[in-house]
Protein backbone atom coordinates (compact mmCIF):
# COMPACT_ATOMS: atom_id res chain seq x y z
CA UNK A 1 0.00 0.00 0.00
CA UNK A 2 1.42 3.41 -0.98
CA UNK A 3 2.00 5.74 1.92
CA UNK A 4 -0.09 8.90 1.59
CA UNK A 5 1.72 12.21 2.07
CA UNK A 6 -1.01 13.28 4.48
CA UNK A 7 -2.84 10.85 6.76
CA UNK A 8 -5.44 13.53 7.44
CA UNK A 9 -6.54 16.41 5.23
CA UNK A 10 -9.18 18.88 6.34
CA UNK A 11 -10.33 21.46 3.83
CA UNK A 12 -12.34 24.61 4.47
CA UNK A 13 -14.19 23.30 7.51
CA UNK A 14 -16.99 25.52 8.72
CA UNK A 15 -19.18 24.61 11.64
CA UNK A 16 -21.82 26.28 13.78
CA UNK A 17 -23.80 25.08 16.80
CA UNK A 18 -27.09 26.82 16.07
CA UNK A 19 -26.04 30.39 15.36
CA UNK A 20 -22.78 30.13 17.33
CA UNK A 21 -19.82 29.91 15.02
CA UNK A 22 -17.14 27.40 15.98
CA UNK A 23 -14.87 28.15 13.04
CA UNK A 24 -14.99 29.10 9.40
CA UNK A 25 -12.87 27.88 6.50
CA UNK A 26 -10.44 25.95 8.68
CA UNK A 27 -7.89 23.82 6.84
CA UNK A 28 -5.01 21.71 8.08
CA UNK A 29 -3.16 18.53 7.16
CA UNK A 30 -1.36 15.88 9.18
CA UNK A 31 1.76 14.43 7.60
CA UNK A 32 1.92 10.65 7.57
CA UNK A 33 4.19 9.41 10.35
CA UNK A 34 4.09 12.66 12.30
CA UNK A 35 2.55 13.66 15.63
CA UNK A 36 0.35 16.73 15.39
CA UNK A 37 -1.02 18.58 18.41
CA UNK A 38 -4.22 20.58 18.10
CA UNK A 39 -4.11 23.27 20.76
CA UNK A 40 -6.73 25.79 21.71
CA UNK A 41 -8.57 27.27 24.63
CA UNK A 42 -11.84 25.77 25.78
CA UNK A 43 -14.59 26.24 23.22
CA UNK A 44 -12.35 26.78 20.20
CA UNK A 45 -13.49 23.55 18.55
CA UNK A 46 -10.90 20.89 19.35
CA UNK A 47 -13.42 18.17 20.18
CA UNK A 48 -15.67 19.39 17.36
CA UNK A 49 -12.78 18.81 14.95
CA UNK A 50 -12.20 15.31 16.32
CA UNK A 51 -15.90 14.52 16.02
CA UNK A 52 -15.84 15.64 12.38
CA UNK A 53 -12.71 13.58 11.74
CA UNK A 54 -14.40 10.47 13.10
CA UNK A 55 -17.63 11.08 11.23
CA UNK A 56 -19.57 11.81 14.45
CA UNK A 57 -20.47 15.28 13.31
CA UNK A 58 -21.32 16.65 9.90
CA UNK A 59 -19.68 20.05 9.33
CA UNK A 60 -21.83 22.78 7.83
CA UNK A 61 -19.38 22.86 4.95
CA UNK A 62 -15.94 21.55 4.08
CA UNK A 63 -14.61 18.03 4.33
CA UNK A 64 -11.97 15.88 5.95
CA UNK A 65 -10.14 12.92 4.48
CA UNK A 66 -8.80 10.19 6.75
CA UNK A 67 -6.25 7.88 5.12
CA UNK A 68 -7.59 9.11 1.78
CA UNK A 69 -11.28 8.52 2.57
CA UNK A 70 -14.00 11.08 3.32
CA UNK A 71 -14.47 11.05 7.10
CA UNK A 72 -18.26 11.07 6.79
CA UNK A 73 -18.27 7.76 4.93
CA UNK A 74 -15.45 5.72 6.42
CA UNK A 75 -15.38 2.11 5.29
CA UNK A 76 -14.99 -0.54 8.03
CA UNK A 77 -11.49 -1.46 6.77
CA UNK A 78 -10.44 2.20 7.11
CA UNK A 79 -11.91 2.43 10.61
CA UNK A 80 -9.83 -0.63 11.53
CA UNK A 81 -6.72 1.46 10.71
CA UNK A 82 -7.75 4.34 13.01
CA UNK A 83 -7.31 4.13 16.79
CA UNK A 84 -9.60 6.46 18.67
CA UNK A 85 -9.31 7.61 22.28
CA UNK A 86 -12.44 9.35 23.53
CA UNK A 87 -12.08 12.35 25.82
CA UNK A 88 -11.80 11.05 29.40
CA UNK A 89 -10.49 7.62 28.29
CA UNK A 90 -14.04 6.33 28.02
CA UNK A 91 -14.31 2.61 27.44
CA UNK A 92 -16.83 -0.16 28.03
CA UNK A 93 -16.34 0.14 31.77
CA UNK A 94 -18.80 -2.65 32.59
CA UNK A 95 -16.14 -5.09 31.35
CA UNK A 96 -12.93 -6.21 33.04
CA UNK A 97 -9.53 -6.11 31.30
CA UNK A 98 -9.85 -9.65 29.91
CA UNK A 99 -13.39 -9.23 28.65
CA UNK A 100 -12.61 -5.97 26.87
CA UNK A 101 -9.48 -7.42 25.19
CA UNK A 102 -11.46 -10.47 24.11
CA UNK A 103 -14.22 -8.24 22.71
CA UNK A 104 -12.01 -5.91 20.67
CA UNK A 105 -9.61 -8.59 19.44
CA UNK A 106 -12.32 -10.10 17.25
CA UNK A 107 -12.81 -6.90 15.27
CA UNK A 108 -9.28 -5.92 14.32
CA UNK A 109 -7.27 -8.05 11.89
CA UNK A 110 -3.89 -6.74 13.10
CA UNK A 111 -4.66 -7.25 16.79
CA UNK A 112 -1.59 -7.74 19.03
CA UNK A 113 -2.45 -8.67 22.57
CA UNK A 114 1.13 -8.47 23.96
CA UNK A 115 1.45 -4.65 24.21
CA UNK A 116 -1.94 -4.54 25.95
CA UNK A 117 -1.08 -7.17 28.55
CA UNK A 118 2.39 -5.68 29.02
CA UNK A 119 0.73 -2.45 30.10
CA UNK A 120 -1.88 -4.23 32.23
CA UNK A 121 0.83 -6.03 34.19
CA UNK A 122 2.07 -2.67 35.42
CA UNK A 123 -1.31 -1.79 36.94
CA UNK A 124 -2.19 -2.72 40.50
CA UNK A 125 -5.55 -4.26 39.65
CA UNK A 126 -7.22 -7.57 40.40
CA UNK A 127 -7.95 -10.01 37.58
CA UNK A 128 -11.71 -9.57 37.56
CA UNK A 129 -11.85 -5.89 38.50
CA UNK A 130 -14.33 -3.94 36.40
CA UNK A 131 -12.87 -1.00 34.51
CA UNK A 132 -15.45 1.30 36.13
CA UNK A 133 -13.84 0.68 39.54
CA UNK A 134 -10.34 1.66 38.37
CA UNK A 135 -8.72 5.06 38.86
CA UNK A 136 -8.58 7.57 35.99
CA UNK A 137 -4.91 6.76 35.49
CA UNK A 138 -5.54 3.02 35.30
CA UNK A 139 -8.43 3.55 32.89
CA UNK A 140 -6.15 5.66 30.69
CA UNK A 141 -3.68 2.76 30.51
CA UNK A 142 -6.46 0.34 29.55
CA UNK A 143 -7.59 2.70 26.78
CA UNK A 144 -4.01 3.22 25.58
CA UNK A 145 -3.27 -0.51 25.71
CA UNK A 146 -6.31 -1.27 23.57
CA UNK A 147 -5.22 1.25 20.94
CA UNK A 148 -1.71 -0.17 20.88
CA UNK A 149 -3.08 -3.70 20.49
CA UNK A 150 -5.19 -2.52 17.56
CA UNK A 151 -1.96 -1.49 15.82
CA UNK A 152 -3.58 1.39 13.88
CA UNK A 153 -1.87 3.54 11.26
CA UNK A 154 -3.50 6.69 12.64
CA UNK A 155 -4.23 7.41 16.30
CA UNK A 156 -6.70 10.14 17.28
CA UNK A 157 -6.46 11.01 20.97
CA UNK A 158 -8.92 13.53 22.36
CA UNK A 159 -7.63 15.33 25.46
CA UNK A 160 -5.59 12.34 26.60
CA UNK A 161 -4.30 14.11 29.71
CA UNK A 162 -7.75 14.77 31.20
CA UNK A 163 -7.97 13.48 34.77
CA UNK A 164 -4.45 12.06 34.86
CA UNK A 165 -2.00 12.73 37.65
CA UNK A 166 1.54 13.85 36.62
CA UNK A 167 2.96 10.30 36.81
CA UNK A 168 0.40 8.77 34.47
CA UNK A 169 0.60 11.81 32.18
CA UNK A 170 4.34 11.41 31.87
CA UNK A 171 3.98 7.64 31.34
CA UNK A 172 1.38 8.18 28.63
CA UNK A 173 3.45 10.77 26.77
CA UNK A 174 6.73 8.88 26.91
CA UNK A 175 5.13 5.67 25.77
CA UNK A 176 3.27 7.42 22.95
CA UNK A 177 6.28 9.38 21.69
CA UNK A 178 8.50 6.30 21.63
CA UNK A 179 5.84 4.09 20.05
CA UNK A 180 4.87 6.68 17.42
CA UNK A 181 8.44 7.14 16.23
CA UNK A 182 9.43 3.47 16.38
CA UNK A 183 6.36 2.23 14.54
CA UNK A 184 6.04 5.23 12.20
CA UNK A 185 2.49 5.97 13.30
CA UNK A 186 0.55 9.13 12.61
CA UNK A 187 -0.82 10.59 15.83
CA UNK A 188 -3.29 13.42 16.26
CA UNK A 189 -3.63 14.69 19.82
CA UNK A 190 -5.45 17.39 21.70
CA UNK A 191 -4.75 18.28 25.30
CA UNK A 192 -5.66 21.16 27.54
CA UNK A 193 -2.31 20.80 29.32
CA UNK A 194 0.03 22.48 26.87
CA UNK A 195 3.33 21.52 28.49
CA UNK A 196 2.45 17.85 27.86
CA UNK A 197 2.75 18.45 24.16
CA UNK A 198 6.22 19.94 24.12
CA UNK A 199 8.10 16.65 24.21
CA UNK A 200 5.58 14.83 22.08
CA UNK A 201 4.51 16.65 18.94
CA UNK A 202 6.24 17.38 15.63
CA UNK A 203 3.64 19.77 14.25
CA UNK A 204 1.26 22.18 15.91
CA UNK A 205 -2.06 23.78 14.99
CA UNK A 206 -3.30 26.48 17.35
CA UNK A 207 -7.00 27.28 17.26
CA UNK A 208 -8.55 30.58 18.27
CA UNK A 209 -12.19 31.56 18.44
CA UNK A 210 -12.12 32.50 14.76
CA UNK A 211 -10.25 29.48 13.40
CA UNK A 212 -6.59 28.54 12.95
CA UNK A 213 -4.25 31.13 14.49
CA UNK A 214 -1.05 29.29 13.75
CA UNK A 215 0.04 26.13 11.99
CA UNK A 216 3.64 24.99 11.61
CA UNK A 217 6.22 22.49 12.74
CA UNK A 218 7.14 22.64 16.43
CA UNK A 219 10.68 23.44 15.39
CA UNK A 220 9.53 26.48 13.43
CA UNK A 221 7.33 27.73 16.25
CA UNK A 222 9.93 27.29 18.98
CA UNK A 223 12.84 28.80 17.02
CA UNK A 224 11.07 31.61 15.18
CA UNK A 225 8.42 32.78 17.62
CA UNK A 226 9.88 35.02 20.29
CA UNK A 227 8.99 36.71 23.52
CA UNK A 228 10.52 40.10 24.39
CA UNK A 229 10.28 41.66 27.82
CA UNK A 230 11.00 45.32 28.45
CA UNK A 231 10.55 48.16 30.90
CA UNK A 232 7.84 50.62 29.84
CA UNK A 233 8.64 54.29 30.32
CA UNK A 234 5.50 55.71 28.70
CA UNK A 235 2.57 55.40 31.14
CA UNK A 236 -0.71 53.95 29.81
CA UNK A 237 0.71 53.29 26.36
CA UNK A 238 -0.72 50.19 24.67
CA UNK A 239 0.44 48.30 21.58
CA UNK A 240 -2.10 46.72 19.29
CA UNK A 241 -1.38 43.41 17.55
CA UNK A 242 -0.49 43.79 13.89
CA UNK A 243 1.71 42.17 11.28
CA UNK A 244 4.79 42.39 13.51
CA UNK A 245 3.40 42.12 17.04
CA UNK A 246 1.29 39.02 17.69
CA UNK A 247 0.36 39.99 21.22
CA UNK A 248 1.14 42.61 23.84
CA UNK A 249 0.84 42.20 27.58
CA UNK A 250 1.47 44.71 30.32
CA UNK A 251 1.70 44.36 34.08
CA UNK A 252 2.38 47.81 35.57
CA UNK A 253 5.66 48.89 33.90
CA UNK A 254 6.62 45.43 32.77
CA UNK A 255 5.81 44.92 29.08
CA UNK A 256 5.86 41.75 26.99
CA UNK A 257 5.44 41.40 23.25
CA UNK A 258 5.35 38.25 21.14
CA UNK A 259 6.53 38.26 17.56
CA UNK A 260 8.01 36.18 14.76
CA UNK A 261 10.39 39.04 13.97
CA UNK A 262 13.92 39.61 15.27
CA UNK A 263 14.76 41.95 18.12
CA UNK A 264 15.94 44.89 16.01
CA UNK A 265 12.74 45.00 13.95
CA UNK A 266 10.54 44.68 17.04
CA UNK A 267 12.37 47.52 18.79
CA UNK A 268 12.00 49.74 15.74
CA UNK A 269 8.34 48.82 15.40
CA UNK A 270 7.57 49.61 19.04
CA UNK A 271 9.28 52.99 18.85
CA UNK A 272 7.35 53.67 15.65
CA UNK A 273 4.16 53.20 17.64
CA UNK A 274 5.25 55.77 20.21
CA UNK A 275 6.19 53.29 22.92
CA UNK A 276 9.01 54.50 25.14
CA UNK A 277 10.88 51.64 26.75
CA UNK A 278 14.23 50.32 27.88
CA UNK A 279 15.98 47.02 28.63
CA UNK A 280 14.25 45.05 25.88
CA UNK A 281 15.52 41.48 25.84
CA UNK A 282 14.50 38.14 24.39
CA UNK A 283 13.16 35.58 26.87
CA UNK A 284 13.37 31.83 26.41
CA UNK A 285 9.88 30.40 25.90
CA UNK A 286 8.15 27.14 26.63
CA UNK A 287 5.35 25.88 24.36
CA UNK A 288 2.86 27.15 26.92
CA UNK A 289 4.40 30.63 26.71
CA UNK A 290 4.22 30.47 22.92
CA UNK A 291 0.59 29.35 23.13
CA UNK A 292 -0.25 32.31 25.40
CA UNK A 293 1.73 34.55 23.06
CA UNK A 294 -0.41 33.54 20.12
CA UNK A 295 -3.83 33.20 21.76
CA UNK A 296 -3.54 35.82 24.52
CA UNK A 297 -4.43 35.35 28.16
CA UNK A 298 -8.13 36.11 27.77
CA UNK B 1 -19.80 -10.12 13.68
CA UNK B 2 -23.14 -10.76 15.39
CA UNK B 3 -21.45 -13.07 17.90
CA UNK B 4 -18.93 -10.38 18.82
CA UNK B 5 -21.60 -7.78 19.48
CA UNK B 6 -23.64 -10.37 21.36
CA UNK B 7 -20.78 -10.83 23.82
CA UNK B 8 -20.79 -7.14 24.77
CA UNK B 9 -24.58 -6.95 24.99
CA UNK B 10 -24.71 -10.10 27.10
CA UNK B 11 -22.25 -8.63 29.62
CA UNK B 12 -24.49 -5.58 29.96
CA UNK B 13 -27.85 -7.25 30.43
CA UNK B 14 -27.09 -10.63 32.02
CA UNK B 15 -27.83 -9.64 35.65
CA UNK B 16 -31.05 -7.90 34.67
CA UNK B 17 -32.00 -10.97 32.65
CA UNK B 18 -31.37 -13.29 35.61
CA UNK B 19 -33.35 -11.00 37.92
CA UNK B 20 -36.29 -10.67 35.56
CA UNK B 21 -36.39 -14.42 34.93
CA UNK B 22 -36.52 -15.01 38.69
CA UNK B 23 -39.23 -12.36 39.11
CA UNK B 24 -41.39 -13.86 36.38
CA UNK B 25 -40.92 -17.35 37.76
CA UNK B 26 -41.94 -16.21 41.23
CA UNK B 27 -45.02 -14.42 39.88
CA UNK B 28 -45.98 -17.59 37.99
CA UNK B 29 -45.58 -19.72 41.11
CA UNK B 30 -47.61 -17.22 43.09
CA UNK B 31 -50.38 -17.13 40.47
CA UNK B 32 -50.79 -20.88 40.46
CA UNK B 33 -50.44 -21.08 44.23
CA UNK B 34 -53.53 -18.84 44.46
CA UNK B 35 -55.36 -21.07 41.91
CA UNK B 36 -54.38 -24.16 43.89
CA UNK B 37 -55.50 -22.61 47.18
CA UNK B 38 -58.85 -21.55 45.69
CA UNK B 39 -59.47 -25.05 44.31
CA UNK B 40 -58.65 -26.74 47.58
CA UNK B 41 -59.83 -24.47 50.32
CA UNK B 42 -62.02 -21.74 48.88
CA UNK B 43 -64.96 -21.28 46.49
CA UNK B 44 -63.94 -23.41 43.47
CA UNK B 45 -67.39 -23.10 41.88
CA UNK B 46 -67.42 -19.33 42.15
CA UNK B 47 -63.87 -19.21 40.77
CA UNK B 48 -64.94 -21.25 37.69
CA UNK B 49 -68.10 -19.20 37.24
CA UNK B 50 -66.11 -15.97 37.20
CA UNK B 51 -63.66 -17.34 34.62
CA UNK B 52 -66.28 -18.87 32.28
CA UNK B 53 -69.19 -16.42 32.49
CA UNK B 54 -67.73 -13.14 33.72
CA UNK B 55 -64.41 -13.32 31.86
CA UNK B 56 -62.29 -12.64 34.93
CA UNK B 57 -58.67 -13.70 34.66
CA UNK B 58 -56.64 -15.74 37.12
CA UNK B 59 -53.34 -14.27 35.92
CA UNK B 60 -53.94 -10.53 36.24
CA UNK B 61 -50.99 -10.29 38.69
CA UNK B 62 -48.62 -10.46 35.76
CA UNK B 63 -50.37 -7.68 33.88
CA UNK B 64 -47.47 -5.22 33.89
CA UNK B 65 -44.56 -7.64 34.25
CA UNK B 66 -43.74 -7.86 30.52
CA UNK B 67 -43.86 -4.06 30.31
CA UNK B 68 -41.49 -3.80 33.27
CA UNK B 69 -39.18 -6.40 31.71
CA UNK B 70 -39.05 -4.47 28.41
CA UNK B 71 -38.23 -1.20 30.12
CA UNK B 72 -35.54 -2.72 32.35
CA UNK B 73 -33.78 -4.51 29.50
CA UNK B 74 -33.86 -1.32 27.41
CA UNK B 75 -32.41 0.69 30.29
CA UNK B 76 -29.55 -1.66 31.15
CA UNK B 77 -28.66 -2.21 27.52
CA UNK B 78 -28.91 1.30 26.10
CA UNK B 79 -28.27 3.76 28.94
CA UNK B 80 -24.57 2.71 29.24
CA UNK B 81 -24.22 3.40 25.51
CA UNK B 82 -25.34 7.01 25.76
CA UNK B 83 -23.62 7.75 29.08
CA UNK B 84 -20.62 9.94 28.18
CA UNK B 85 -21.55 9.18 24.54
CA UNK B 86 -19.99 5.73 24.85
CA UNK B 87 -21.81 4.57 21.72
CA UNK B 88 -19.11 6.39 19.74
CA UNK B 89 -16.91 3.39 20.60
CA UNK B 90 -19.45 1.10 18.98
CA UNK B 91 -19.77 3.35 15.94
CA UNK B 92 -15.98 3.33 15.59
CA UNK B 93 -15.81 -0.47 15.38
CA UNK B 94 -14.84 -1.61 11.88
CA UNK B 95 -18.37 -2.65 10.94
CA UNK B 96 -21.36 -0.90 9.40
CA UNK B 97 -22.84 1.35 12.13
CA UNK B 98 -26.47 0.70 11.26
CA UNK B 99 -25.98 -3.04 11.08
CA UNK B 100 -24.44 -2.92 14.58
CA UNK B 101 -27.48 -1.03 15.87
CA UNK B 102 -29.80 -3.63 14.37
CA UNK B 103 -27.71 -6.43 15.88
CA UNK B 104 -27.89 -4.79 19.29
CA UNK B 105 -31.64 -4.35 19.11
CA UNK B 106 -32.04 -7.90 17.79
CA UNK B 107 -30.07 -9.22 20.76
CA UNK B 108 -32.14 -7.29 23.32
CA UNK B 109 -35.42 -8.32 21.67
CA UNK B 110 -34.28 -11.96 21.49
CA UNK B 111 -33.32 -11.99 25.17
CA UNK B 112 -36.71 -10.57 26.06
CA UNK B 113 -38.47 -13.06 23.79
CA UNK B 114 -36.61 -15.92 25.52
CA UNK B 115 -37.95 -14.86 28.92
CA UNK B 116 -41.46 -14.47 27.53
CA UNK B 117 -41.40 -17.82 25.72
CA UNK B 118 -40.05 -19.54 28.84
CA UNK B 119 -42.82 -17.97 30.86
CA UNK B 120 -45.51 -19.06 28.37
CA UNK B 121 -44.23 -22.64 28.32
CA UNK B 122 -44.29 -22.90 32.12
CA UNK B 123 -47.61 -21.08 32.26
CA UNK B 124 -49.11 -23.64 29.84
CA UNK B 125 -47.67 -26.68 31.60
CA UNK B 126 -49.05 -25.55 34.96
CA UNK B 127 -52.27 -24.34 33.31
CA UNK B 128 -53.04 -27.75 31.77
CA UNK B 129 -52.76 -29.18 35.27
CA UNK B 130 -55.62 -26.99 36.56
CA UNK B 131 -57.71 -25.99 33.52
CA UNK B 132 -59.07 -27.47 30.28
CA UNK B 133 -56.97 -26.67 27.16
CA UNK B 134 -59.54 -24.10 25.90
CA UNK B 135 -59.01 -21.93 28.98
CA UNK B 136 -55.22 -22.19 28.72
CA UNK B 137 -55.17 -21.32 24.99
CA UNK B 138 -57.56 -18.48 25.58
CA UNK B 139 -55.41 -17.19 28.46
CA UNK B 140 -52.31 -17.35 26.27
CA UNK B 141 -53.96 -15.40 23.45
CA UNK B 142 -55.11 -12.78 25.96
CA UNK B 143 -51.63 -12.61 27.49
CA UNK B 144 -49.97 -12.32 24.09
CA UNK B 145 -50.66 -8.55 23.70
CA UNK B 146 -49.07 -8.01 27.14
CA UNK B 147 -45.90 -9.65 25.87
CA UNK B 148 -46.15 -7.65 22.68
CA UNK B 149 -46.43 -4.57 24.86
CA UNK B 150 -43.25 -5.64 26.69
CA UNK B 151 -41.49 -6.00 23.36
CA UNK B 152 -42.86 -2.69 22.02
CA UNK B 153 -41.87 -0.97 25.30
CA UNK B 154 -38.33 -2.30 24.89
CA UNK B 155 -38.10 -1.06 21.30
CA UNK B 156 -39.63 2.33 22.05
CA UNK B 157 -37.52 2.85 25.18
CA UNK B 158 -34.35 2.01 23.22
CA UNK B 159 -35.43 4.54 20.58
CA UNK B 160 -36.07 7.23 23.19
CA UNK B 161 -32.82 6.58 25.09
CA UNK B 162 -30.74 6.81 21.92
CA UNK B 163 -32.45 10.01 20.72
CA UNK B 164 -29.95 12.84 21.38
CA UNK B 165 -32.44 15.71 21.76
CA UNK B 166 -34.33 16.04 25.08
CA UNK B 167 -37.50 17.66 23.67
CA UNK B 168 -37.82 14.91 21.10
CA UNK B 169 -37.39 12.36 23.86
CA UNK B 170 -40.32 13.87 25.74
CA UNK B 171 -42.46 13.93 22.59
CA UNK B 172 -41.63 10.31 21.77
CA UNK B 173 -42.37 9.29 25.37
CA UNK B 174 -45.86 10.82 25.18
CA UNK B 175 -46.52 9.12 21.83
CA UNK B 176 -45.21 5.82 23.21
CA UNK B 177 -47.57 5.94 26.19
CA UNK B 178 -50.50 6.46 23.79
CA UNK B 179 -49.31 3.59 21.60
CA UNK B 180 -48.74 1.35 24.61
CA UNK B 181 -52.30 1.85 25.84
CA UNK B 182 -53.53 0.00 22.75
CA UNK B 183 -52.06 -3.15 24.26
CA UNK B 184 -53.86 -2.74 27.58
CA UNK B 185 -57.39 -2.37 26.29
CA UNK B 186 -58.95 -5.11 28.43
CA UNK B 187 -58.68 -8.54 29.97
CA UNK B 188 -61.73 -10.22 28.47
CA UNK B 189 -60.77 -13.55 26.88
CA UNK B 190 -59.78 -13.44 23.20
CA UNK B 191 -60.42 -9.69 23.08
CA UNK B 192 -57.42 -9.10 20.76
CA UNK B 193 -57.86 -12.07 18.45
CA UNK B 194 -58.82 -10.07 15.35
CA UNK B 195 -55.92 -7.61 15.52
CA UNK B 196 -53.13 -9.76 16.93
CA UNK B 197 -51.44 -10.10 13.55
CA UNK B 198 -51.48 -6.36 12.89
CA UNK B 199 -50.16 -5.62 16.39
CA UNK B 200 -47.37 -8.13 15.91
CA UNK B 201 -46.38 -6.64 12.55
CA UNK B 202 -46.43 -3.14 14.00
CA UNK B 203 -44.15 -4.23 16.85
CA UNK B 204 -41.76 -5.90 14.43
CA UNK B 205 -41.62 -2.71 12.37
CA UNK B 206 -40.65 -0.78 15.50
CA UNK B 207 -37.44 -2.80 15.67
CA UNK B 208 -36.16 -1.04 12.54
CA UNK B 209 -36.88 2.42 13.96
CA UNK B 210 -33.67 2.42 16.05
CA UNK B 211 -31.78 3.38 12.88
CA UNK B 212 -33.21 6.90 12.96
CA UNK B 213 -32.05 8.12 16.42
CA UNK B 214 -28.83 6.15 15.85
CA UNK B 215 -28.21 8.12 12.66
CA UNK B 216 -29.01 11.39 14.45
CA UNK B 217 -26.66 10.50 17.30
CA UNK B 218 -23.88 9.55 14.91
CA UNK B 219 -24.14 12.72 12.89
CA UNK B 220 -24.29 14.89 16.02
CA UNK B 221 -27.74 16.28 15.13
CA UNK B 222 -28.99 18.30 18.10
CA UNK B 223 -32.35 19.66 16.90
Amino acid sequence: MNQLEFAVECRNLTHYYGTKKVYEDMSFNIRSGSILGLLGKNGTGKTTTINILNGFLEPRSGECFILGENSQYLQPQTKARVGFLLEGHIQYDFMNIYQIERFYSRFFPRWKREPYYDLMKKLAITEKQQISTMSCGQQSQVALGLILAQDPDLMILDDFSMGLDPGYRRLFIEFLAEYGKAEHKTIFVTSHIIQDMEKLIDDVVILGYEGVLHSSTMDHLMTRFRQYDFYIESPDRQVLPDGVIMNFDRVKNHGTVYSFEDQALVEKHLRGQGMQFSALSEVKMSLEDAFIGITGKY
Amino acid sequence: MFGHITYKEWLKIRWALYGLSALMLLSLIYTYAIVNYTYRFSDANGFWYNIIYRGSSFYSRINYLPLLAGLIIAAVQWVPEIQRKRIKLTFHLPVDEYRVLLQMIAFGASALAMIFIGFCVLFSILGFFYFPPEIVYSALSTLFPRFLLGMAAYLMAAYIILEPHMLRRILYSVLSIGFGKLFLYGWFYNIYDRILLQMTLLTLLLSLAIIYPGHRFKKGVMK
